[in-house]
């Protein structure tokens, strides 16, 4: 696509690399990532070979997850939704949408200031609870059910001493989590933004690195552990076992969003303002050095010479960019968000579902649901 | 008997003499759903409380315990009492119930529902003529469906009006009609009408305007027969029997010991009434059709207590009684929500760190 060539929506433009397009559709993925104060967006490929970006609103989306291809876990400001995926219609997949993600199911979890998301392949969610300084699993019957706190933190309260902010996780065992301190007087974080943070085992809790500017987005990459210092603009390794940092790449912005694809990095940028939380960082002093403005969007590293090869950027109302999340195997999604009228007129059934013969078929007690059922003979009913 | 109302001071309604204290009596508060609105129907002190929270269309409400779980066309929501047990808010709730979990049923426009043995919820959908449930990743699970009706389809052929719970079982329900998509029901509404039960499939009783809001108490069949404003009772051999008839389009039916509590909708315009028995009704007598509350003792078929709301246009679809004084409910995307969190509050970091199981 061309270089200005861009997706359109109310007040909100994007820009990305000549190459942006092109690159992604060579990774068989899509991407998805939060901006709050109120934006998700879906950016895929259409059958031209252009980019094709989808948005949604949902209430200060900031933590992405994506389980398999078929779901997107999304942390708002009061909930935790569930997105699962439909089939589209004809339309729409002639338009080269393949996939299609609906928000079908909810948890209110109240305001935890939800940050990181994360979701094992059995959909087991732990997400950061920043505003108890926890992390925590969602619950049927409560807000939320603590799972980890720090040990720098002497009690479970309210209240956001640390700004515990990321969790790591692959499923080999173990886990980290990103800092913007290891303190834990009240709100003692906010002192310690320059230099203060850390990124600690799970469960020890013990610090494996420190001396990060308000450091988010650790992630488990083949038995590495990176983050984001997002503090100086940098993607960063980490080795746990010696507590050193390795600078892998700069891009102008408070990096913070992270995912891999292929030998690529993917990473989320925001805008900082003079005198807000994500300013007075080295960061300032890095931009300047490099006469560069902070760019709210995505930059696409080369993890095997730390250059920024592609980019997308966002020009709206918004400042920050939480997360981004691939979606492998899917090309190009759409999404159903909850503004609209058609979270309440779209309906996905399995239409030959009843079984006349079987006695049991309207006894809800003795047959489980079919987790198969949207695999098989599946209607999707237009509004 | 004839009961005279009170006007309330904190909402548009009026309540008849000792109503607060009937639900005194009977330890409950009552949850009814309005056009726009969720209203709660509470004691503070001895006062009645009518507290309205902004919750457009529930129809479907069932109470389990503690639990609330409620429905508009196109969510479900399961609510638990997040207040610790025999506490107090400052403004005098003995609960608060907070939506914990919510599903997107979308268009299936689920109108009533009912609490299975398993705790899993059953959803009457008159658009596709079914009972369902919820699945995951889909918007429902169809359950069950007349016999006659050929294919799951969103054409209203037979629409399922409510479903009636009987020892945690699905066991019967009413329908708008009973065709399979040859004449739209509306055409027949006034006779089309029945009770089905779901185990035999066979039809109890036929013949029906507009019947709704199935519900199994004390061993029997009750349901509302919207159509000719009669709360009605089905007798050992099967025949209707009206309970007692009001004047407005009944819809909304709850138990309180021998008491059933029925909502009834008004509107501005006559569409709602007209072409139904009930409308012919209330047009000899050049009466309109009333709204709100009313408590009948099932014994006698005597009204013992009203709940009337002025204005007319905002329709009643569904009632339901939930043991507290005076709960709080809130709806799923209020911005209250940002406050309310419930959690454990003796959760031990030490301990968790010590056996957190690694990820």
């Amino acid at each position: 696509m061309a270089d200005d060539e861009a997706p359109q929506s109310a007040g909100l433009s994007l820009t990305a690399s000549p190459g942006f397009a092109a690159w992604l559709d060579a990774r068989d993925a899509s991407l998805t990532f939060a901006t709050p104060p109120s934006k998700v967006f879906f950016v895929g490929v259409r059958p031209d070979g252009a980019l094709g970006v989808f948005e949604r609103t949902f209430d200060k989306a900031m933590g992405v997850a994506v389980q398999g291809s078929e779901h997107v876990w999304l942390g708002t400001r009061t909930h935790l939704w569930r997105m699962d995926s439909v089939p589209v219609g004809d339309e729409a997949a002639a338009e080269g949408f393949d996939r299609c993600f609906v928000p079908l199911r909810a948890h209110t979890t109240g305001y935890l200031n939800t940050h990181d998301v994360t979701v094992d392949d059995d959909g087991d969610v732990v997400f950061v609870a920043t505003r108890f300084g926890c992390l925590a699993r969602p619950s049927d019957r409560v807000s939320f059910e603590p799972v980890w706190q720090p040990p720098w933190l002497e009690r479970f309260e309210q209240g956001d001493r640390c700004h515990l902010n990321g969790y790591a996780r692959d499923g080999s065992g173990r886990a980290y989590v990103s800092s913007v301190s290891d303190t834990g007087g009240m709100e003692s974080w906010r002192d310690r933004r320059n230099g203060g943070g850390v990124i600690a085992e799970v469960p020890s809790g013990e610090v494996v690195a420190r001396g990060f500017s308000m450091p988010h987005s650790p992630r488990l990459r083949d038995g590495e552990l990176w983050c984001c210092n997002s503090g100086s603009g940098n993607l960063c390794r980490v080795d746990p076992a010696t507590g050193e940092v390795e600078e892998i790449a700069f891009a102008p912005g408070f990096l913070r969003g992270l995912c891999f694809l292929d030998g690529y990095a993917v990473v989320g940028s925001s805008r900082p303002r003079e005198g807000d939380l994500y300013s007075g960082l080295p960061l300032d002093d890095a931009l300047a050095k490099a006469n560069l403005k902070p760019r709210l969007g995505l930059f696409v590293i080369e993890l095997a010479t730390g250059k920024v090869v592609e980019w997308l950027f966002v020009d709206g109302p918004m400042r920050e960019l939480f997360d981004v999340a691939a979606i492998p195997g899917v090309k190009r999604p759409m999404a159903l968000g909850l503004v609209a009228d058609d979270i309440r007129t779209a309906v996905f059934y399995a239409s030959a579902s009843i079984s006349r013969d079987d006695d049991s078929a309207w006894r809800p007690a003795v047959e489980e649901p079919t987790a198969e059922a949207s695999e098989v003979d599946v209607a999707a009913v237009a509004p | 008997m004839s009961v005279g109302l009170v006007r309330l001071e904190n909402f548009e309604v009026e309540a008849s003499e000792g109503f607060a204290g009937w639900l005194a009596e009977h330890e409950v508060s009552l949850i009814f759903g309005r056009a726009e609105n969720l209203m709660v129907v509470g004691r503070h002190g001895d006062e009645l409380r009518v507290d309205p929270v902004t919750m457009p269309m529930v129809g479907g409400l069932a109470v389990e315990g503690r639990r609330l779980v409620l429905s508009n066309p196109y969510q479900v929501w399961t609510y638990d009492d997040g207040l610790a047990a025999g506490t107090t808010t400052d403004a005098g709730h003995d609960a608060v119930l907070l939506p914990y979990r919510g599903v997107v049923t979308g268009g299936a426009g689920i109108i009533d529902i009912g609490l299975l043995a398993d705790g899993s919820v059953v959803m009457a959908s008159p658009r596709f003529s079914c009972l369902a449930t919820t699945i995951d990743g889909l918007s429902f699970r169809p359950l069950w469906m007349p016999r006659w009706v050929g294919a799951l389809r969103p054409e209203e052929r037979s629409p399922v009006s409510g479903v009636g719970v009987r020892d945690g079982v699905a066991a019967t329900v009413t329908l708008f009609g009973c065709g399979d998509g040859e004449v739209p029901w509306r055409e027949g509404r006034a006779t089309g009408g029945a009770v089905v039960d779901v185990v035999t499939d066979e039809v109890v009783a036929n013949g029906l305007a507009v019947p709704t809001s199935p519900r199994w108490h004390d061993g029997r069949l009750w349901f509302t027969h919207s159509g000719t404003g009669e709360l009605c009772v089905i007798d050992d051999d099967d025949s209707v029997v009206p309970v007692v008839g009001l004047p407005t389009l009944l819809r909304g039916l709850a138990f309180v010991g021998p008491y059933a509590v029925v909502g009834g909708s008004a509107s501005r315009s006559d569409a709602l009434v007209e072409g139904l028995p009930i409308g012919d009704q209330l047009a000899e007598r050049d009466a309109r059709p009333e709204q709100g509350l009313w408590v009948v003792d099932t014994r006698s078929g005597e009204v013992v207590h009203r709940l009337a709301i002025e204005g007319t246009g905002r329709e009643i679809h569904g009632v339901v009684a939930y043991p507290a004084r005076r709960p709080q409910v809130f709806g799923p995307h209020d911005d209250e929500l940002q406050t309310l969190v419930a959690y454990d509050g003796s959760w031990d970091p030490d301990a968790a760190r010590a056996s957190f199981a690694r990820p």
